[in-house]
């Protein structure tokens, strides 16, 4: 006994010594960076001497603009989560419900506007409505028709937001479809419910949980979303929050304060979306994820089979064909809508050195920061579900906590966290290798403890009783097993960081220029030729990537 | 209210998994179709019950034609009047208990107040009467199997189809669960179609066993007759265990034809034809001390006690030869043992 109990302290030691390093990384990159948005906004820091004061507080609560802003918020992202829930739900159900013809391939193409970087998006639509002319309200000029869209309005914003974020909820509804016994639904047939009744008593409420998670996942995308509100809604000057904390940015000097209090603003916003799902779904989770796959019987369309179909195709084409097509016209025109087609232009805007060396900061920092964070996601899921170290759960906690926080208010916390500091962090790449590493690896974490939680622990057991160590049945048993969940993970960061606009317009420096960086400067000084080129040059790179990631993963991908 | 069905057929892309059966199922009796994975039991009571569209032939409910390829009817399940207990409860998650079992009245627009009297008399009936308002979520297996009974009876209906209701129960829960739907159905009087692929629970449970192979109905008839009488050797050994002997001489004395097994001389059993194996059920069998004269000589190689009986495996001259015992004889591997067995258990099958 005494010799065990000898053993058994130094044994303990290193994984203790891991664990408070783990701690230790997640406090700094992800708890002071959202404590500290919380203390800038009723701390004034004047040279390190910090004084409490509620002027910031009383200015957004009492600033009109402030308020319209918040209306403007919610507006836009309470109809942009509807739109893309009424899509997201009725593609799922095409795609796993019906006979449609190409639903497979269908399905897997719907799915791509993830990967078409938000701030594009909204380029490519300008294009296509802003008014006079974008090239849909040219062409109903020209033939005839006395109607004119305009983008730059808050329904705009809500459309192109809502048709691009129809993939996250078309996802989890889908899976919910996949994941119901088929004979709840054959069982209210045979005791007399007709084919509608079944769908209303039975189908539909045992998939409004996931339906509700969909929205409340849109809404919080919606709502800090950076891109697409200030691409469609600077020239009407239809500001949301996340475009005014990028204006308190831009003042001289920084407007820390009110940035702090509308970054408390966001995340309350997000908070309450996340709550009131909680609220509603108490008790409610009716999927049981098993593992077990269901083959759904079809519904036999018959006729309305050309209906889906046209449905899913005049999604298809809304959210990728049409953007694609105008921002390709657009890159090989002169300038805009000239009628002069060159490619001298688009090589042009793409072979500069600003693109390369911009191209080039980014893949370095969207590689390293993807690593970084996938190997901390991989260290904190196996420390949360393969040992009883005390503490686990509050690091999974931790790290999970910036899921509903957005990215622009992530970010202006982060710059709180350094930019007083004397180590030479904000101002360097640095600071948005940490901002990224705090901000996503709760993305990796949750991935990666999934397949962990799948592989049975039985299987690492045996490894040890025919004699692998811990390190050895690590490397050789489970990390072969769950590398499909770990490669997702790092492609998934690595996409996001790729495109990752919001935390980098806060943080960038000269010497951490990114790509997003210089499509967002090219669109101020209003050159759009240009633009649609470097925005075409992010999508292939988000498509190939999108393919990667499929191949990488098969079906299941995201 | 028996269940027609005629011809009836069903082809999933290139494989005929129905090729026309045609059966009966009688009014107020439990009818078990019973049968290997794959053989078309619980496609036919998915025929029967509307989720699944035969590609050929008819089926009728109590006289009314409910699919018939020519010309064309095809009743929906909801519209056919029937009730069913699915291999996994299919008890609705988003309910309670009450909801559960009320949803055969709703559907039917009854009034409220016989719906609260009929569900709270079909909950007692099966043991549930207190847990009415507990959501579908917070029951175990055998809870949730009571619900799916319960919501049979609530509905009414004279007809019940069960698709392997009792496989996903623990043994013991298992075999008190048969005996509870049988005496349900005895007091009730609904008919029962059973599917399962137990033949010890197909057994215990039917009026009528229905054994299934390919598609086909390979045989039928009451349990004890089906047992003592197999015709095949498929039905030989999937219901009980089966000797299956092939290497027995045919022998002819004063004109009545006949059959030895080593030293045993039978009369050969009615209408023995040419190819035919015998068929003795372990249990029929007598075992003796060695060298008895006119009985088959065996070694023993193999013993099994189980507690109620032991079971051995002897080398014969016929071949190996299975024999369950009641006895209290204490027999090891390598003893010699005498086998006889009586003319009437001896049978035959192709």
């Amino acid at each position: 006994m005494r010799t065990i109990a000898a053993l058994r302290l130094p044994a303990r030691l290193p994984a203790a010594i891991g664990l408070a390093l783990l701690v230790a990384i997640v406090v700094v990159l992800v708890l002071v960076p959202l404590v500290m948005i919380l203390l800038r906004a009723v701390f004034d820091s004047e040279a390190g001497a910090w004084a409490p004061t509620a002027r910031h507080i009383v200015a957004v609560l009492t600033g009109a603009i402030y308020w319209q802003a918040l209306a403007s918020t919610i507006l836009v992202a309470a109809v942009a989560a509807a739109l893309a829930t009424a899509l997201g739900t009725a593609l799922a159900w095409i795609f796993v419900r019906t006979t449609t013809v190409g639903r497979a391939v269908l399905e897997q193409i719907a799915q791509m506007p993830i990967f078409i970087p938000p701030f594009v998006g909204a380029v490519a639509w300008a294009l296509l409505l802003a008014p006079r002319v974008g090239a849909i309200n040219r062409i109903l000029a020209m033939i005839g028709i006395p109607l004119e869209i305009d983008v730059y309005t808050h329904g705009g914003m809500a459309w192109v937001m809502g048709i691009y974020l129809a993939p996250y909820v078309m996802m989890i509804v889908a899976a919910a479809l996949r994941s119901i016994d088929p004979s709840l639904e054959e069982a209210a047939q045979v005791f007399g419910l007709g084919k509608l009744q079944t769908a209303l008593r039975i189908t539909a409420p045992l998939i409004a949980p996931a339906i509700l998670s969909g929205a409340v996942l849109a809404f919080t995308i919606a709502v800090g979303l950076f891109g697409t509100p200030v691409v469609l809604g600077w020239s009407r000057q239809i500001l949301l929050l996340t475009s005014r904390i990028w204006i308190g940015s831009q003042a001289t000097p920084p407007d820390y304060g009110t940035m702090a209090a509308l970054s408390v603003w966001l995340i309350v916003l997000s908070l309450a979306a996340t709550a009131a799902q909680r609220y509603a779904l108490a008790g409610k989770s009716y999927i049981t994820v098993t593992g077990k796959g269901f083959r759904p019987r079809p519904v036999e369309l018959g006729p309305w089979a050309v209906l889906t179909f046209a449905l899913s195709l005049v999604y298809v084409i809304l959210a990728i064909a049409a953007p694609l097509v105008v921002l390709v016209a657009a890159a090989l025109s002169a300038y805009t809508w000239s009628g002069h087609y060159s490619l001298a232009n688009l090589t042009a805007a793409l072979g500069s050195d600003d693109v390369w060396s911009t191209m080039q900061t980014s893949v370095i920092l969207s590689a390293a920061a993807a690593t970084l964070a996938v190997a901390l996601g991989l260290a904190i899921a196996w420390v949360t579900s393969r040992t009883r170290l005390p503490g686990r759960q509050a690091l999974e906690y931790l790290v999970l906590l910036p899921i509903s926080v957005p990215g622009i208010a992530f970010g202006v916390g982060v710059m709180f966290a350094w930019i007083d500091l004397p180590v030479a962090v904000y101002g360097t790449a640095l600071i948005i290798l940490f901002a990224f590493i705090g901000r996503f690896t709760s993305y990796a974490v949750r991935s990666i403890s999934a397949s962990l939680v799948q592989l049975h622990p039985e299987l690492e057991e045996s490894a040890r009783v025919f004699g692998y160590g811990p390190l050895r049945t690590f490397a050789r048993i489970t990390f072969p097993l769950i590398l499909p969940s770990v490669l997702a993970s790092w492609i998934l960061l690595f996409s996001f960081f790729m495109t990752e606009l919001s935390m980098v317009i806060l943080l960038y420096s000269e010497q951490s220029r990114m790509f997003s960086v210089l499509s967002f400067e090219v669109w101020n000084v209003g050159d759009f030729s240009r633009l649609a080129a470097l925005s075409l040059l992010q999508t292939s790179i988000g498509l190939a990537l999108a393919v990667a990631l499929k191949s990488v993963f098969g079906q299941r991908a995201v | 209210m028996p269940i027609e069905v005629a011809n009836l057929s069903k082809v999933f892309g290139q494989v005929a998994v129905l090729r026309a059966i045609s059966e009966v199922f009688a009014d107020g009796k439990i009818s078990v179709l019973l049968g290997a994975s794959g053989c078309g039991k619980t496609t036919t009571l998915r025929c029967i019950a509307g989720l699944e569209r035969p590609s050929a032939g008819a089926i009728a409910i109590d006289g009314r034609t409910v699919y018939r390829d020519q010309p064309a009817v095809f009743v929906p399940a909801e519209r056919r009047r029937i009730a069913m207990v699915f291999q996994s409860y299919a008890i609705w998650p988003h309910m309670t208990v009450f909801q559960n079992v009320s949803l055969p009245l709703r559907a039917a627009g009854a009034e409220r107040r016989a719906i609260v009297q009929r569900v709270g008399a079909a909950l007692d009936l099966v043991g549930l009467g207190e847990l009415a308002s507990r959501s579908a979520t917070q029951l175990s297996g055998g809870q949730q199997q009571r619900v799916a009974l319960a919501r049979c009876i609530v509905s009414g209906s004279p007809v019940i189809l069960m698709d392997e209701p009792l496989s996903n129960l623990d043994a013991n829960l298992r075999i008190a669960m048969r005996t509870e739907i049988r005496n349900l159905q005895r007091r009730l009087g609904q008919m029962i179609v059973f599917v399962t692929h137990d033949q010890e629970e197909a057994m215990s449970i039917a009026d009528t066993l229905y054994l299934l192979r390919d598609g086909e109905v390979l045989q039928k008839g009451a349990p004890r007759e089906f047992y003592e009488n197999p015709r095949t050797r498929y039905a030989a050994e999937f219901l009980g265990r089966a000797n299956l002997i092939d290497q027995f001489a045919r022998e002819t004395h004063e004109d009545a034809p006949r059959i030895r097994l080593g030293d045993l001389m039978l009369p050969a059993p009615a209408g023995l034809p040419a190819g035919a194996s015998l068929c003795i059920r372990p249990e029929k069998w007598r075992a003796g001390a060695p060298d008895a004269p006119g009985t088959l000589a065996g070694r023993i190689v193999e013993t099994r006690y189980v507690g109620d009986r032991l079971e051995f495996i002897a080398d014969t001259a016929v071949g190996r030869i299975s024999v369950v015992e009641m006895s209290e004889a204490d027999r090891r591997a390598g003893d010699r043992v005498s086998l006889t067995v009586a003319p009437r258990d001896v049978k035959w099958v192709q």
